[in-house]
């Protein structure tokens, strides 16, 4: 226990522009879950795609077991014992369990597949994580839990020394998390070293022994996770100063109610939804993950068809009863993946922020769009929302996760709407950005905007709502006010009694 | 109830519907048929609609593997057609043996597969596109070697095409033969898992250490060696290679595969009972029309028909695929594994 097990020291890497890492030196021993914590471009993933054999290292020295080692490939990686659970899912739905992790290395025999090998082998590796699903069940009929233990599985047959986990818990609900927690933990206890790389401060606290933070590259510090707090933490990785109301938060008045949505259903998947939503008002809509908080967000703004239910909308001071699809008209909708729902990733920022308002660009008269107006318009949002691009042509594709975000809410800014509804804003942005989606939030409501807000994460929910609803098995569980603690919230989502699913 | 639940994930109707929905379709033909046409039923009428279809139960079987990685490969019968003129032209103006000619029969089937994977894999060509364009080149090399004209093969090896083993044509036996063969490739082998796994996604594939452009390739040339192997099959049956052998087998082949629950869009399907049950709904309703005296021009119009309405429900079904979603699936799944440790 005394020569830590893994040590990687003074590892830098440039890429053409940018240097990546810059004279890392950590290590990690056996039984220990160390978190590798740093905002989107701290070189989190270089450094680990270093271990892992992705990338090699401009200089710098990696020893395992005392012994130094050259890693040039996945396949030396694997050799050294150190296995990799990808962020991204490789997942084949179509497939078997057993398939699906045996892929590319089935053991043979007189050159068919050995069947009875890999289902003994999937069996006890799916045990060790707790499970007993039958190898055969088709991966499509599962979970994205159970996907993700799946992919843990993969990772262990070949029973490595090193894990190393790339924010396993991105599309996990908090059940699901605990499990995975449970299976980490289990793995610390066989005396595997651990690598945890998260965005979410809470996920570490729990989980880890030790975090080292990396902030452009550099390891800007770290230590035993017992002796830091989270402020001294989101410190180091974001190393400004204005973070102080981090989680403070600056309750908004509700004013007029200006949405009402009466028992929504969409048979099997959500039930019974009714809520109003008030003007300057941030709703956070809380529950775990499938419990149907997304599929209520595209049943209100007329993505999804609806069995039953209606929706009003103020207008003029009356409500008005509205067609699913003019929902569009009266909301702006932020989907969870701004990448495949959000963007059209080859166009222009000015395209894109202008696609919900074309109509109102059109030349007098004329199918033809102002391009004059077009930019202005485009600008004006730009400014507002502090959007860094290099020109109103840049490419979205180019930009970073947190401006990306910033250009759809642009887009449906310039439409005026005073409802919003947002699934998941801050998804894999970076703690900065997801500060910037805060305070826009915030500022939205304070012009008197009525906000529904989704967010996996419940300090980041709570220190944006006002209050909130909790989602269990696709109803409303409960409605809470803003005095409602992180444990309610938590205990209303997770529900102590079973109920069927009728 | 662990055992309850697996049985549970393990048989779902509505994947059931949507893979054999054609079944159903089966049933109602072949009832509809009993009742309209006379001695539908008769063990006769039952070898003979196997027996015209077994050169395309071999050739389906080879095209499913390239529509499993989510390619296509519509110049099967082209490549059956050029094949088969090959074989024919070696045996009645060369005289070489029919062994070898049946062999040189399958080098240049797979060789023209390997063209086509070519194309596709190397040269990134739409499959579509690229197959189209192999599908008249075939033909067309075909046609000058044989002069559009029909060219025989000598009557002693002729009745190999109509040979019975015991009550049932040989062809059928050894179609299903190949068919068992290819289940084990598709299910058994490294290879017909990767394919699968291709077709689920092919980046996804890739990250798994599957080489995917390798894998594609060979399933072309699979698809071109079947299809050398059903074109064997067919001339032995219409005792030589008329110009017009071959044409519109793409398109059947592609009707039973999508009957039988190959999706387009690659990653699903099975070769039995996929094909097999894909293969007699198709024989049943063409056979059908025949006995009840529908006139010619109304079989390509079935066929079409037939063949768009798959397609339709395979578009259909990849729509509504990822909504099949359970709720609290893994929830309770997790809760079972709590209560465990």
């Amino acid at each position: 226990m005394s020569v830590p097990y893994l040590q990687m020291e003074n590892i830098s890497k440039s890429f053409p522009g940018v240097q990546a890492l810059k004279d890392v030196t950590f290590d990690a021993s056996e039984g220990e879950i160390l978190a590798l914590i740093g905002a989107n471009g701290a070189g989190k993933s270089t450094l680990m795609n270093v271990l892992g054999g992705n990338i090699t290292p401009d200089s710098g020295r990696i020893i395992i077991n005392g012994q130094e080692v050259q890693i040039t490939s996945p396949l030396d990686a694997n050799e050294f014992g150190i296995a990799f659970v990808h962020q991204e899912m490789a997942m084949l739905p179509t497939m078997s369990i057993a398939d699906t992790m045996f892929i590319s290395n089935y053991p043979t025999k007189n050159g068919l597949i050995d069947y009875d090998l890999v289902t003994k082998k999937c069996t006890e590796v799916l045990k060790r994580l707790g499970c007993n699903y039958d190898p055969k069940t088709i991966v499509r009929n599962i979970g994205p839990g159970s996907q993700q233990l799946v992919e843990i599985g993969r990772a262990l047959l070949s029973d490595p020394m090193i894990v190393i986990f790339d924010e396993p818990t991105s599309s996990l609900s908090a059940s699901e998390k605990a499990h995975l927690f449970k299976v980490i933990r289990s793995l610390k206890e066989e005396g595997k070293v651990i690598i945890f790389i998260s965005h979410m401060l809470d996920e570490i606290f729990d989980l880890c022994d030790r975090v080292m933070v990396l902030r452009n590259g550099e390891n800007v510090g770290g230590g035993k996770i017992k002796e830091l707090t989270y402020l001294y933490i989101v410190r180091l990785m974001i190393g400004r100063k204005e973070i102080d109301h981090y989680y403070d938060k600056q309750l908004h008045k509700g004013g007029e109610p200006i949405l009402k949505v009466e028992n929504i259903t969409r048979r099997g998947i959500i039930e019974d939804i009714s809520f109003t939503l008030k003007q300057g008002e941030v709703v956070g809509l809380w529950g775990q993950l499938g419990s149907g908080r997304t599929e209520v967000a595209r049943a209100i703004v007329g993505l999804d068809n609806i069995d039953n239910g209606t929706i009003y909308v103020r207008k003029n001071g009356n409500f008005e009863k509205i067609k699913p699809l003019e929902a569009k008209k009266h909301m702006g909708m932020i989907t969870e993946n701004r990448r495949e729902e959000g963007l059209l990733l080859p166009a222009s920022v000015k395209h894109n922020m202008s696609l919900a308002n074309l109509k109102n660009l059109l030349k007098p008269y004329t199918p033809v769009i102002n391009q004059k107006l077009e930019r202005k318009e485009t600008k004006k949002y730009i400014d507002r929302l502090e959007i860094v691009v290099s020109s109103l042509d840049q490419k979205v594709e180019t930009l970073s996760g947190g401006n990306q975000q910033k250009v759809i809410i642009g887009r449906w800014l310039q439409r005026n709407p005073n409802i919003f509804i947002m699934d998941e804003p801050t998804r894999g942005l970076d703690v900065g950005a997801k500060a910037d989606i805060r305070n826009i939030i915030a500022e939205l409501a304070e012009e008197g905007a009525a906000i529904l807000f989704i967010s996996s994460e419940i300090e980041e929910l709570m220190s944006a709502s006002d209050r909130y609803l909790v989602m269990k098995r696709g109803r409303i569980a409960a409605k809470m006010d803003p005095n409602a603690t992180k444990e309610d919230l938590m205990a209303a989502a997770a529900g102590a009694q079973e109920e069927s699913f009728a | 109830m662990k055992s309850k639940r697996n049985q549970r994930s393990n048989f779902n109707f509505r994947d059931f519907i949507f893979t054999y929905g054609f079944v159903i379709v089966l049933v109602f033909v072949v009832v509809f048929f009993a009742i309209t046409a006379n001695n539908f039923f008769t063990f006769t009428a039952a070898n003979t609609v196997l027996h015209a279809a077994a050169p395309l139960f071999i050739i389906s079987a080879g095209l499913a593997f390239v529509i499993m990685t989510a390619n296509i490969d519509i110049s099967v019968g082209s490549i059956a057609f050029l094949s088969s003129a090959i074989g024919a032209l070696m045996i009645s103006r060369l005289n070489i043996p029919v062994p070898i000619a049946a062999l040189c029969i399958l080098i240049a089937g797979s060789l023209m597969g390997a063209i086509n994977g070519f194309i596709v894999v190397k040269l990134k060509v739409n499959p579509m596109i690229a197959t189209l364009g192999t599908l008249l080149a075939f033909r067309g090399i075909g046609l000058q070697l044989t002069n559009s004209m029909v060219v025989g093969i000598p009557r002693n090896i002729q009745h190999f095409g109509n040979a019975k083993l015991g009550p049932v044509y040989l062809d059928v036996v050894i179609s299903l033969i190949v068919l068992v063969i290819m289940l084990i490739i598709h299910t058994r082998t490294k290879f017909g898992r990767q394919v699968m796994a291709i077709g689920n996604d092919k980046s996804t594939a890739e990250k798994l250490g599957v080489k995917v452009n390798r894998v594609s390739f060979i399933a072309f040339v699979v698809s071109g060696f079947m299809a050398g192997l059903g074109s064997i099959i067919m001339t032995l049956q219409i005792g030589g290679v008329a110009p017009t052998s071959g044409t519109g087998y793409e398109f059947s082949a592609i009707a039973i595969l999508v009957i039988g629950g190959v999706s387009l869009f690659g990653g699903e399907g099975t070769i039995i009972p996929g094909i097999i049950l894909g293969g007699i709904t198709l024989a049943v309703i063409e056979t059908g029309l025949n006995y009840i005296g529908a006139s010619v021009y109304v079989y390509p119009f079935v066929r079409g028909g037939i063949i768009f309405i798959s397609m339709f429900a395979d578009a259909l079904k990849a729509q509504v695929k990822p909504r099949v979603k359970l709720i609290d699936d893994d929830q309770s799944q997790l809760e079972v594994c709590q209560e465990k440790n």
